[in-house]
């Protein structure tokens, strides 16, 4: 039902505090991974009607709103956070020795400000 | 049907952005994050979805074709926008070194 929330708050958070988060963690990668799955699942969502522009604005009740934000979001949420860790890792950290991309220009995001 | 078609989307991004001369000029490393990570949560939705409420894992529909498709528009959108403005800063930057 609602279940994008959950990422949605990540996403808005990490956007509003960004500029506070050290560049070696590369913030802007899990930044437009979130936005790209939250874009995705609104549009689905409301394919399904289960949101609607208008207030409540979600079409299911607080029970499974929440119950669903946090059985199915919190997992989202994680996921697509492993894989930044991953990345970061990959790139910045130990595990770089082993995948060798911090020599690969695949590695740097353009930055929002550029 | 629309785990299919955002997986693809995100493989398809990311061979494009391999594949591409500069792919920085045209945001396609955007493109690629922001299609992996519709791709991985809609991987969790239907995994969890299949171990809570079972049915089929993967639904092959018209319906869900079009679902598929749709959600990829705003993604579509917004990387167009930021490959539009990219773009328009690069050929500013480049006039200003050529002056």
């Amino acid at each position: 039902m609602a279940c994008f929330l959950m990422p949605m708050a990540v996403a808005v958070l990490i956007s509003l505090f960004r500029k506070k988060i050290p560049n070696i963690l590369m913030i802007n990668i899990l930044n437009l991974l979130l936005w790209g799955g939250v874009f995705g699942l609104a549009i689905e969502h409301i394919a399904h009607g289960e949101i609607v522009p208008y207030p409540p604005f979600l079409t299911a009740g607080l029970e499974y709103v929440i119950s669903e934000m946090i059985i199915i979001g919190i997992p989202m949420t994680m996921s697509v956070a492993g894989i930044w860790m991953f990345i970061v890792l990959t790139i910045n950290g130990p595990l770089d020795k082993f995948f060798k991309l911090s020599k690969s220009s695949m590695t740097s995001v353009s930055s929002i400000q550029k | 049907m629309w785990l299919i078609i955002s997986w693809w989307a995100a493989i398809l991004a990311t061979v494009a952005y391999i594949y591409s001369k500069n792919p920085k000029t045209y945001r396609l490393d955007w493109l690629c994050l922001m299609f992996w990570g519709l791709a991985v949560m809609v991987l969790v939705d239907h995994v969890l979805g299949f171990i809570i409420e079972s049915g089929e894992f993967i639904e092959i529909s018209v319906e869900g074709t079009l679902i598929g498709i749709m959600m990829l528009t705003p993604i579509l959108v917004v990387w167009e926008i930021s490959a539009l403005i990219s773009k328009r800063r690069t050929s500013s930057s480049e006039s200003l070194v050529e002056r």
